[in-house]
């Protein structure tokens, strides 16, 4: 008997499984895991082409191009190519990325003997505008005080100056600041209190020369001059920017390219690294997916196979500024006890924990302070890095006795829902503390109400999934910030610890008042002390960057502080 | 006829304040100070309860939501973004020919493709044709859009270098940095998201056209016409497809509407800058005025184009007048 129908079937069913196998061919990801870092900064020095177009797309987006408003790490790497401050980080990666230079200022500024007052010298016109606007001691006087206008409500900004005298209560311009003065080329800036950390905040983009007729713009500024190497010439919210060289820029930054072309933001993350594969685009500064990593290393990393035959590598994996860490709840009966936080540091397997995020995604770690920030390499390493031993668990074991709880304890751990790997790294912690008497029961929220519910005095919240990025490349930005007792407001905190030791709180405020290798010598002191005997975090993590270039790009450096340096890329010849 | 549509533009509405107010009602069920995402990370209690009344989020959910319904109906404006404090105006309107260029191009294709194969799939049935036709149906309404997009994109795009492999160029011309513009660019870097945003539509449009064809085909009407002598071609136009169309040109109105909120999933793949888009980064941004603009915009459109396919449908065909 006919049966056609059949036949159909059965030639749908084979057409079916092609397309399966095809979807299944093309990259495999690998496995999880840690990685050693790549060739560190990227590379530079290589034949390359003076001019030409960089095309450059982003997964996030731009926020702001108004320095008094933009926030977003993709702003902020581009105001480090458009910017001049009165200091600023040098195009270098490493630790020589990491140290504040003059910029438009000719040298540091000197400091009044009770600490609260910088004075800058600010040569007129050592810097222009693309306008042809010469950069003046009072340009940045218009910027700090526009930023602390209220009705330019820059609400980062106005956080990172408010330490400056006449800030609270000014009315916004055409008034000046009392705390701002400029005679000549002389900037005076004097605060309310000593901080020696305003120089890293006076280096961030809120500082940035504007000419003196921008506006205050609650809505940010639709375009704007720039005293950098590069200028924004076009943007289009959402869409795309370009930079062009500025043709009055003098300064001692390197500048191969004439343009950059940002010619799509939100790009989907498989696509952009698609088009970085086949030269479409040549650079995408947050393109590449998790499970990209494994396989784009092996064929662009520092030792990959097309790395080996082109000399060429276009994947980078750089450790970043960035922490995830579990907080504790200290104000809790779960966590009160220092010896249970300090069995839950001998006990995580951190890079179990790392796992399920994927190859490359960051480096294990215990220490508050990360790799890449100053003042990480006086704090010490205490507990394991690596899978716990028997003998690890065992002093965790101990240490639980010794504090004399009643185990098992039960410990509420808010975290983001979502996400695959965060729930995987959760289950992890889980059956991690288990072994010592602790029930982690982890509850999900979405990111925004996490951070919220978290930041809530009183919070029925044991263990806060936790991450944070620095603002600025100083300790204050994490230990200050995130674990002062004078931190701990009834709503909206990020002491997520609720730790609020005095011995503590006093010995950070005065580190706050050093400056240099003290500065940082004395907040890695602190935080050895914290970890070894009142650990208020188990710190598991410092996250990486991933780069991926085109084929064409040459001459990339990753600054510690604005990720790949725009200015010093170039087009390989 | 006027008493039909005044009464359907008074339920139009009704329904669009209904759609506002559980808009509203939705997002301030969820326990999430948007005031305190606005102000950043750093900031202190009294930064935030500043942000707060400058976005008017200090008043009562009643005060907001009437304040924003007087700036809508009085100023014809939608408000300001809490995350880029952009008018939502502006947003809106510089996506929405995005989604309009996917979404009526799309139609157009899904169209060109349903129609002609659902006729002859219906004038021969259980033939090659009609059986190819229908595993092609199949596979068009299994095969999840994305998973057919990353495919095409990947093949046609990365691996032939045939079509670009995702992004939008402006119809009348980039703007300064924009790789592209032009009616040639814009045709082409819409062609795979036209066909892969079609592939669905014109799957169920087949066997809808197929199914309404093959019924018609059995009427009374069109026997007496082939009795009388009419050549093929008038039964079919004057007959058979102008009855069989009537219930497609209902969802085709009612589909192109509901796209035209936002056409998420295409628009995601392809990097189009469009409504879908719009909604998504709004969503994760938990920027209300954004939210309630993409909503509102999408209402209108829906309840917009079904009173269009209502009145069109009352025109066509002379007994819904009546009713």
């Amino acid at each position: 008997m006919k049966r056609p129908g059949l036949w159909l079937a059965v030639g749908a069913l084979t057409a079916g499984i092609v397309l399966l196998g095809a979807a299944g061919c093309g990259s495999s990801s690998g496995g999880g895991g840690s990685v050693g870092s790549s060739a560190p900064g990227g590379q530079s020095n290589v034949p390359h082409v003076n001019g030409g177009t960089l095309k450059v797309a982003a997964h996030g987006d731009i926020d702001f191009i108004d320095p008094a408003l933009a926030y977003y790490q993709t702003s902020w790497q581009v105001e480090y190519a458009t910017c001049v401050k009165l200091l600023n980080y040098p195009d270098k990666s490493g630790d020589a990325g990491k140290v504040l230079t003059p910029e438009a200022a000719s040298a540091m500024p000197t400091v009044s003997p009770d600490g609260k007052t910088y004075t800058f010298t600010v040569p007129a016109g050592k810097y222009k505008f693309n306008t042809g606007e010469p950069v003046t001691a009072a340009t940045f006087q218009h910027a700090l005080e526009r930023d602390l206008s209220p009705k330019q409500a820059s609400y980062f900004g106005a956080t990172f100056l408010t330490d400056i005298q006449g800030a609270s209560g000014y009315k916004g311009l055409p008034a000046h600041v009392s705390g701002i003065k400029v005679t000549g080329d002389k900037l005076a800036i004097t605060l309310t209190e000593k901080d020696a950390g305003f120089l890293s905040k006076v280096a961030t983009p809120f500082a940035c020369a504007i000419p003196k007729d921008t506006p205050v713009n609650s809505k940010g500024v639709q375009s704007i001059a720039g005293a950098g190497p590069f200028y924004i010439a076009n943007w289009v919210q959402h869409r795309s920017l370009v930079l062009k060289k500025n043709p009055y820029y003098k300064g001692p930054r390197p500048r191969y390219l004439d343009e950059i072309d940002y010619t799509q933001l939100t790009i989907d993350q498989n696509q952009g690294t698609l088009e970085l594969k086949n030269g479409q685009l040549d650079y995408c500064p947050d393109c590449v997916p998790g499970s990209e990593n494994f396989q784009l290393n092996q064929e662009f990393g520092p030792d990959g196979s097309s790395t080996k035959q082109t000399g060429n590598q276009r994947f980078f994996i750089t450790p970043a500024a960035i922490i995830s860490y579990f907080a504790l709840n200290t104000a809790r009966p779960t966590f009160q006890n220092p010896l249970v936080r300090q069995a839950v540091n001998w006990a995580i397997d951190r890079p179990a924990i790392e796992k399920p995020y994927g190859y490359g995604y960051g480096t294990p770690g215990d220490k508050i302070l990360p790799p890449a920030l100053p003042g990480s390499q006086f704090e010490k390493s205490l507990y394991p890095v690596t899978s716990p031993t028997a003998q690890d668990i065992s002093k965790a074991k101990a240490l639980i006795k010794q504090a004399g709880v009643k185990t098992p304890l039960t410990a509420i751990e808010y975290s983001t829902a979502g996400t695959p790997s965060v729930s995987q790294a959760d289950a992890v912690l889980t059956a991690n503390l288990a072994k010592i008497g602790i029930t982690v029961k982890p509850k999900y929220f979405t990111r925004a109400l996490q951070f919220q519910n978290e930041g809530t005095k009183g919070v029925a919240m044991d263990i806060a999934n936790e991450g944070w990025i620095e603002d600025y490349p100083d300790p204050y930005d994490f230990m200050n910030i995130l674990l002062s007792g004078d931190n701990i407001p009834k709503t909206g905190g990020n002491n997520f610890s609720y730790f609020n030791v005095p011995k503590y709180n006093q010995q950070m405020d005065h580190a706050n008042t050093l400056s240099g290798n003290a500065r940082y010598q004395a907040y890695g002191s602190i935080a050895t002390d914290m970890m070894q005997n009142n650990p208020p975090w188990a710190p598991w993590l410092y996250t990486n960057n991933i780069d991926f270039f085109g084929p064409k790009v040459g001459c990339t450096v990753d600054t510690p502080s604005y990720i790949m340096d725009l200015t010093t890329m170039c087009l390989r010849k | 006829m006027v008493r039909y549509v005044i009464r359907r533009l008074l339920w139009a509405v009704v329904l669009f304040i209904a759609v506002t107010v559980v808009t509203y009602i939705i997002f301030f069920m969820i326990p999430l100070d948007p005031a305190r995402l606005a102000a950043g990370k750093s900031a202190t209690p009294q930064e935030v309860k500043a942000v707060a009344h400058r976005l008017y989020l200090d008043r009562p959910i009643y005060q907001q939501y009437l304040h924003f319904l007087s700036q809508l109906v009085f100023h014809g404006s939608l408000g300001y973004s809490f995350n880029d404090r952009q008018s939502v105006n502006s947003s809106i309107f510089a996506a929405a020919p995005v989604t309009a260029s996917l979404v009526l191009g799309g139609a157009v294709v899904w169209m060109l493709i349903a129609v002609p194969i659902g006729i002859l799939s219906a004038l021969k049935p259980r033939s090659v044709l009609d059986r190819s036709a229908m595993v092609g149906v199949l596979c068009g309404i299994s095969a999840h859009p994305v998973w057919i997009g990353l495919m095409a994109s990947y093949i046609f795009g990365y691996k032939l270098n045939l079509l670009p492999i995702q992004g939008y160029c402006n119809l009348r011309g980039g703007a300064e940095g924009q790789p592209c513009g032009g009616p040639v660019d814009w045709f082409t870097h819409m062609l795979m998201p036209w066909i892969v945003f079609a592939v669905l539509y014109a799957a169920i449009y087949v066997r809808m056209i197929r199914a309404n064809v093959m019924e018609t085909l059995n009427e009374d009407y069109v026997r007496t016409a082939r009795a009388k002598g009419a050549p093929e071609s008038i039964v079919m136009r004057r007959h058979v497809l102008r009855n069989a169309m009537l219930p497609v040109v209902t969802m085709l109105g009612m589909d192109i509407a509901i796209a035209l909120g936002g056409a998420v999933l295409i628009e995601e793949v392809f990097g189009l800058p469009g409504l879908g888009d719009l909604a998504i980064q709004s969503v994760y941004q938990f920027d209300l005025p954004k939210i309630v603009g993409v909503t509102v915009f999408a209402s209108v459109l829906v309840i917009g184009f079904n009173l269009l396919v209502d009145l069109l449908y009352a025109w066509i065909d002379p007994r819904i007048r009546l009713a």
